[in-house]
């Protein structure tokens, strides 16, 4: 019996999430993380003049969201390291389309759990000041950045995955890489919040570069698992 | 019919078999030998589609005499050195996951009595009891229950009794032999002849280097 390409996914994502669950430290560890440093940005900088409020809160919204997603991705495939799991995926018929899917999916669930959390509570510590965090445009600049995040994540971690010094080279191949995502998503985020125009123009450069990302990770998957 | 033309493996510039041609009929238990670090591990990985050769084909042709180039799908992996479950699950999840991923849909009875054909019939080890308390023999266990629920023609075995014991050995050759009757075949690597005691092999050595191995296995059935 061929296995559907829709089964095959469901059951990698359900698994995937079962697994995390079981081992909760890979889930809250980086909502933990990324608490700290806000608590801690905020604790430096104190009070925030008013004209550089906007830029305050999008620096620390987007660079701990940066740092702690970053860990959420490099620590996808821990589940199927274990006991050469990943050995025997690569000896099943599964369809590279859907195992990718099925991991950008988690990527994107777990990424949510970190930014969602972050921006509630940066707003909180911005609750003072003239920003609007509550418009559309600004969560959509953040939903954005995520997929496009999610995406080089999974690849890079894909790439990654039997390199030694792997908690090293990620990071090293990320930063870089997300800078143009990291860029368009600040700069929409900054123009919604003091309602400067130009935001639509930074999200339509985001989505860009999240389809490219996409369309990267969907074609070079395959690739990647193979070469592993 | 497994039919391996050819196959040659290098790694890290190191030639580690070249040319290496095999044809095993269903009913065939073919016995891959050789000395360690012949690369037998790494021919039994290509077969599983984990490693890529450098050269050479691998089809597999079926009762309806179709041929299958890509034989992941008629073919079940057992590695040497690790079971491949989720040791934070249990029992019952880990076989229902690999067989969902293979297209199959056990019932929960299915999956139960292939815990107990393996001797992990005990109610407490199959649902919330994660896989990480069970010792080596019973994982070995589980990951055979696996190979047997996978329904697949071709089995691929690397050292398939390790960490079991006397009975556990037992059941597998039971097993083993029910598969190649019902006309499945396998390749397995052991270097415990235990594990095949009673069941007719053919041996293929597996040679090293630039040494040429050709040798064709044709089924005892």
């Amino acid at each position: 019996m061929k296995p559907s390409f829709f089964s095959q996914y469901w059951c990698m994502v359900s698994q995937g999430w079962r697994a995390d669950l079981a081992d909760k430290e890979r889930l809250i560890t980086p909502l933990l993380f990324a608490v700290t440093v806000l608590l801690l940005f905020n604790f430096c900088f104190e009070e925030v003049s008013k004209g550089i409020e906007g830029q305050v809160f999008t620096a620390e919204l987007y660079l701990t969201s940066l740092f702690a997603l970053q860990m959420s991705y490099v620590r996808i495939f821990v589940p199927d390291q274990q006991d050469k799991v990943f050995s025997l995926l690569q000896s099943y018929p599964l369809n590279y389309a859907a195992w990718f899917l099925s991991k950008y999916t988690l990527a994107l669930i777990y990424s949510l759990l970190v930014f969602v959390p972050i921006m509630l509570l940066c707003a909180l510590f911005f609750s003072g000041s003239n920003l609007s965090f509550w418009s559309i445009e600004l969560w959509l600049g953040g939903l954005l950045s995520i997929v496009g995040m999610s995406t080089l994540g999974i690849l890079l971690s894909t790439l990654t995955l039997k390199a030694s010094g792997r908690e090293m080279l990620f990071p090293l191949l990320y930063f870089p890489l997300a800078i143009p995502v990291l860029l368009a998503s600040v700069q929409a985020s900054l123009s919604f919040l003091t309602s400067v125009p130009g935001g639509w123009h930074w999200l339509g450069i985001l989505a860009g570069f999240d389809i490219i990302y996409f369309t990267l990770g969907l074609l070079l998957f395959g690739e990647l698992v193979t070469a592993v | 019919m497994l039919i391996i033309k050819s196959l040659s493996f290098s790694f890290e510039h190191r030639r580690l078999f070249q040319d290496v041609s095999l044809q095993v009929e269903p009913g065939c238990l073919v016995h891959l030998k050789g000395a360690n670090g012949v690369g037998k591990s790494t021919f039994l990985g290509i077969l599983a589609g984990i490693r890529k050769q450098d050269h050479g084909t691998i089809e597999f042709i079926d009762k309806e005499n179709v041929s299958i180039s890509d034989i992941r799908t008629v073919s079940a992996y057992l590695s040497a050195e690790a079971n491949a479950l989720y040791t934070k699950m249990d029992a019952i999840d880990n076989l229902r996951f690999w067989c969902t991923l293979r297209g199959l849909d056990p019932s929960d009875d299915q999956l139960v009595s292939s815990m107990e054909t393996w001797g992990l019939g005990h109610r407490l080890l199959r649902q919330n009891f994660p896989v990480e308390h069970f010792s080596t023999g019973m994982r070995r266990r589980l990951a055979l229950a696996r190979l047997s629920l996978s329904q697949a023609s071709c089995w691929l075995l690397d050292e398939p009794i390790y960490g079991l014991d006397d009975k556990g050995i037992e059941l597998f050759r039971e097993h083993l032999k029910s598969h190649l009757e019902k006309g499945g075949l396998g390749i397995v690597i052991s270097h415990d002849k235990l594990a095949f005691e009673g069941i007719n092999t053919i041996d293929y050595q597996l040679k090293g280097k630039a040494e040429t191995a050709r040798n064709n296995v044709r089924g005892l059935s």
